[in-house]
């Protein structure tokens, strides 16, 4: 449908510098941890107001694509992931970062986050109705067994102890429960203290737990000095890049997916990915969370495809599927367009802009990524005693900027010494994360369906008897099952017998 | 020949254990109380889920006391790496200063200071280079975020 007239934005060169302009944006904005593309795209509304709907569409398209992709970029060199969905592009990125091998991981990142990130659009393209109608089908339960399948998945993901991964995603399942409750409007677990009532914000907790403990670990070695920082200058062929390819197509299918339920988001879709990709992966590179290669690739796919299928019920549904999309949704609002399952057919002309400049987005991704970010990637050269007092003061602002409150910044201090104790004592810091972006969502949505099942004659089977809820729930209790040390240690029994 | 004595105190997850299972008991006695307080049925009520999740985390805080006092009977030692505990509490003591005085003193200022005493803590010991590096830094970024970009500065 309407590849002729997609492709006349590729010619029209005014469209095109838009998109370039959004995606430089993007990729600064992005990289820098605190500034997030939600903060980006709203700050675009207001300039783009008066402009016409197919110029704010192509800046505000690339700067959503190159965004979502260079986020990774602080996730490989500091540690920092710029966004909460390149918090998985931490785990395998920093360790080859710190082998010297960042360029390396950077190429990787920008040819899987450009091939994500054409899958979802075409997805989007081709399947946008489709898959509305299936992510429609999804009730508060299986919003709730979908984040617990994410959290219980995460736990299998940390190195050391499936227990010690739960505490930590109960703990940030915890902390997200304080502040104001989302159905009642009272304080929960505020302790009377007032600035606690607007709850914690993920930025404040996903700088200090990645960025501000980073740098408390790095400072406690007593050798840190000593430690001198390398960049190899290693030449990677395309061939060995693309030979991840096939699996790829299977974590941008999971990223569309997950993006196209509106509240899960890219942090949801590569915590999956990742968790699919160490039990599909037989033989990776190096074992995943030390540097594997095919860690990057399921991570960058996912989050990128996700861009797609967050789009997917904005359109069609105008459900916006992400906080991004919720704000792209409000600049349709201004300009006069109404989203809906008529969108595509009665707004062609709008839609093929959407596509095309996502397209465009992808370019620049490729180009930018390729060109510009391997030169930022010598910031990890910069020898340590003056690199991290830096980074201190970019968490500071990150920390600052997302609600301009000081108390943000106390926040991710406490944050930073939490996660330092975490790492010291092997407590993976990524669970909690997930769990403080998540637990809001699950807290509503369970008490939702709780409440909603009460008032049906079977309550187990209203709440639980649904086909989808079904299969959630089973994938939940396997990977709980999986996991329990006995199970595993028979598991892997079994397989080394088969080995022999 | 006389058995050496197991101490489970020193394993790091029967501590953990302990101060998770505390947490947990914290928790629900918090989220019991309001609840009654309260006075709403269950199905509604804030506390619904922090109950669930504290009894999962003393649940928790059982299984990992189980692999602790395991690891313990098989003899496992985790070998922890040195760490330097007076340069983290510095560091950390530098920073919280940082943050109640930015208030009073604006960010140029308490950053300029604070960078300073970080990169003297860190080592670094050529003025110039100090002197240069902390004011160029803290004025790169206040023209990016605050002039370029409009970012609010604490």
């Amino acid at each position: 449908m309407g590849l002729f007239g997609i492709f006349s934005y590729f010619l029209n060169i005014r469209f095109v510098l838009l998109v370039f302009a959004g995606s430089l944006a993007g990729l600064f904005v992005g990289s820098i941890p605190g500034l997030s593309v939600t903060m980006a795209t709203a700050l675009l509304v207001s300039i783009t107001y008066t402009w016409s709907t197919g110029d704010a569409l192509a800046t505000v398209m690339g700067l959503y694509v190159v965004g979502v992709f260079s986020g990774a970029l602080s996730a490989i060199l500091i540690n920092i992931p710029g966004a909460p969905s390149s918090v998985v592009t931490t785990f395998d990125g920093y360790p080859l970062s710190k082998k010297g091998e960042a360029g390396k991981a950077l190429k990787y990142v920008t040819i899987y986050s450009f091939i994500g990130s054409v899958f979802g659009l075409v997805m989007l393209w081709l399947l946008g109705k489709p898959i509305s109608m299936i992510a429609l089908k999804f009730q508060p339960m299986d919003y709730f067994l979908l984040a617990l399948f994410g959290l219980t998945a995460v736990g299998s993901l940390t190195s050391d102890g499936f227990s010690k991964g739960l505490i930590s995603a109960m703990l940030g399942l915890l902390l997200s429960m304080i502040g104001l409750d989302s159905v009642l409007g009272t304080p929960r677990m505020t302790f009377g203290v007032r600035n606690l009532q607007s709850g914690i914000s993920i930025v404040p907790a996903l700088v200090g737990l990645f960025g501000f403990a980073e740098v408390l670990t790095v400072i406690s070695k007593p050798d840190m000095n000593a430690e001198k920082a390398e960049l190899k200058n290693s030449v990677v062929k395309v061939r060995d890049i693309l030979k991840h390819f096939g699996h790829s197509l299977y974590y941008c299918t999971i990223g569309t997916l997950v993006g196209a339920l509106p509240g899960a988001g890219g942090p949801v879709a590569s915590f999956l990915a990742y968790s699919e990709a160490k039990r599909i992966v037989k033989n990776p590179s190096v074992p995943f969370g030390e540097g594997a290669f095919e860690g990057l690739v399921a991570s960058e796919s996912a989050n990128n495809a996700c861009i797609g299928g967050a789009m997917i019920p904005m359109l069609t549904l105008a459900i916006p599927g992400d906080a991004v999309t919720a704000i792209i949704l409000s600049v349709f609002y201004v300009h006069g367009l109404q989203p809906g399952p008529m969108f595509i057919v009665m707004q062609p002309d709008m839609f093929q802009a959407i596509i095309a400049g996502g397209f465009l987005g992808c370019i620049f991704l490729l180009i930018l990524g390729l060109v510009v970010a391997p030169k930022i990637s010598k910031v990890i050269l910069v020898p340590k005693n003056i690199l991290l007092p830096i980074v201190t003061v970019l968490c500071v602002i990150g920390a600052f900027a997302c609600n301009n409150r000081i108390f943000d910044v106390f926040l991710m201090f406490c944050f930073g010494v939490v996660g330092f104790f975490m790492k010291k004592y092997d407590y993976s810091v990524a669970p909690m994360t997930l769990a403080i972006v998540l637990g809001g969502m699950m807290d509503s949505n369970f008490r939702r369906a709780v409440s909603l099942a009460s008032t049906e004659n079977n309550f187990v089977v209203a709440l639980i008897g649904r086909p989808i809820t079904i299969v959630l729930l089973i994938l939940t209790i396997v990977t709980l099952i999986m996991n329990i040390p006995v199970v595993e240690k028979s598991l892997m029994a079994k397989k080394n017998k088969r080995k022999i | 020949m006389k058995e050496k004595k197991k101490c489970y105190w020193n394993n790091q997850d029967v501590k953990g254990s302990i101060l998770f299972f505390c947490i947990g008991l914290f928790i629900l006695a918090y989220s019991l109380i309001n609840h009654y307080e309260v006075n709403g049925p269950w199905k509604m009520s804030p506390y619904l889920f922090p109950t669930l999740i504290s009894i999962i985390l003393i649940t928790l805080s059982f299984t990992l006391l189980f692999e602790g006092v395991k690891a313990v009977d098989r003899g496992e030692v985790k070998e922890k790496p040195k760490t330097h505990w007076k340069r983290v509490f510095m560091y950390i003591g530098i920073t919280l200063l940082y943050y109640f005085i930015m208030p009073h003193l604006g960010f140029i200022i308490t950053n300029i200071v604070m960078l300073i005493a970080l990169f003297l803590l860190l080592g670094l010991r050529v003025w110039w280079k100090i002197a240069i590096l902390s004011v160029s830094t803290t004025i790169i970024i206040y023209y990016l975020f605050h002039v370029l970009l409009y970012v609010m500065l604490p």
